[in-house]
């Protein structure tokens, strides 16, 4: 499933996928991956993410 | 650098310094090759002359400068004379010696590289004989200035400098290089490319059972199924993006896949016409150069791919 919710929070701060792998320490390839719905992150990779956006895990990565 | 990767490499680094060393000794305590034989063979003296049945005897020299040292018991009036022909032993000789009854002599070629050196030997009566059978007994020893290439202690220091180099830089690398998802599809495509080679390995062990003299040796297999492997375990890596590392540049590894690839079948098809020195590596280069090329096709293919999608995501 794709998560729409990342992708949105990343357009808000007006950043590339590769500006938000770079702050990460991961690959573009990885957040678009994520993005996509084709990699489940592990926790750590997820709070790193967060942190990165300013959001909670609930906010990006919660599914209703 | 951390204590584990230090210690790695020191450990690495003392070795492969002694492997080097104990070549170093080995190669020093023998270092030429040598060949020796010993034979006898029966000379009869008649009226006429001397009867004999010596044929010429074929040496394939490794090294430039080849020293024959010549050893030969016989009685007193017997000169055989020992001649060193090159390319055919119908030719002059190049070399030659004569030793009277019971003696020694060293012949030596300079330029022997490569080329097929034949032996004769002449015996011929002083006149110091009567007519009867005597015999004449051979003693030759062959020593050239250069190691056999399959010189054992070489092989294995390179073999493991090549080793320990790779441990070092492994061991060097930094962990995070890849990040998490490109090590989960790096573990898989490991596992998979060790399956390709065990199967690579069972398709030779069925067909070389069920075919008599099957054409393929397991040197050849073994070391096809090592880069038909490793092959697979960079496209398979390169298809879910987990390749290269996170600052690792794509272009240079292409160039040098294209110049890899083209390099070895050019000099596989260099040997195949008969213009190279290594025969036995021709199936191999041929491999070597399929996979490496098929590997920079998938690498410029992909690489074009990831521009386009990293294109389409900034617009």
């Amino acid at each position: 499933m794709k998560n729409l919710r990342l992708k949105a929070a990343r357009a808000a701060l007006d950043m590339s996928q590769q500006d938000l792998a770079d702050k990460v320490g991961v690959s573009r390839q990885t957040i678009n991956a994520i993005e996509k719905g084709d990699y489940n992150p592990t926790i750590k990779l997820c709070l790193s993410i967060c942190r990165v956006l300013g959001k909670t895990l609930d906010e990006l990565f919660w599914e209703e | 650098m951390k204590k584990k990767t230090l210690a790695s490499t020191v450990l690495s680094i003392i070795i492969v310094s002694v492997v080097i060393l104990a070549a170093g000794i080995r190669c020093a305590l023998q270092p030429e090759s040598k060949d020796f034989m010993q034979f006898k063979s029966p000379v009869i003296v008649t009226d006429s002359g001397v009867e004999y049945e010596l044929e010429p005897i074929h040496f394939e020299p490794i090294g430039k400068k080849v020293t024959f040292d010549v050893e030969i018991e016989g009685p007193d009036g017997i000169d055989t004379e020992a001649a060193i022909y090159i390319g055919s032993p119908e030719s002059s000789s190049v070399v030659k010696e004569k030793i009277s009854g019971s003696g020694s002599a060293k012949i030596q070629v300079t330029d022997a590289d490569g080329k097929d050196l034949y032996m004769k030997f002449i015996p011929e009566n002083s006149g110091s004989l009567a007519p009867s059978s005597y015999s004449l007994q051979f003693k030759l020893k062959g020593t050239s200035d250069e190691l056999k290439l399959h010189s054992g202690p070489l092989m294995i220091a390179a073999l493991l400098l090549v080793f320990g180099i790779y441990v070092i830089v492994i061991t060097n690398r930094s962990e995070s290089k890849y990040d998490e998802r490109q090590l989960a599809a790096r573990g898989k495509a490991a596992m998979n490319a060790l399956i390709i080679v065990m199967m690579c390995c069972f398709t030779y062990g069925c067909l070389s059972i069920s075919i008599e003299n099957f054409p393929i040796s397991m040197y050849e297999v073994g070391i096809g199924s090592v880069i038909v492997g490793s092959t697979a375990f960079a496209i398979m890596c390169d298809v879910n993006d987990a390749f290269f590392g996170l600052s690792e540049r794509r272009a240079k590894f292409i160039a040098l896949s294209w110049v890899m690839g083209i390099l070895a079948l050019f000099g596989a098809g260099m040997t195949f016409l008969g213009l190279g020195r290594f025969n036995e590596i021709t199936g191999t280069g041929i491999v070597v150069g399929i996979c490496f090329l098929i590997l920079a096709i998938e690498l410029t293919v992909k690489s074009s791919i990831e521009k386009k999608e990293a294109t389409d995501e900034e617009s």
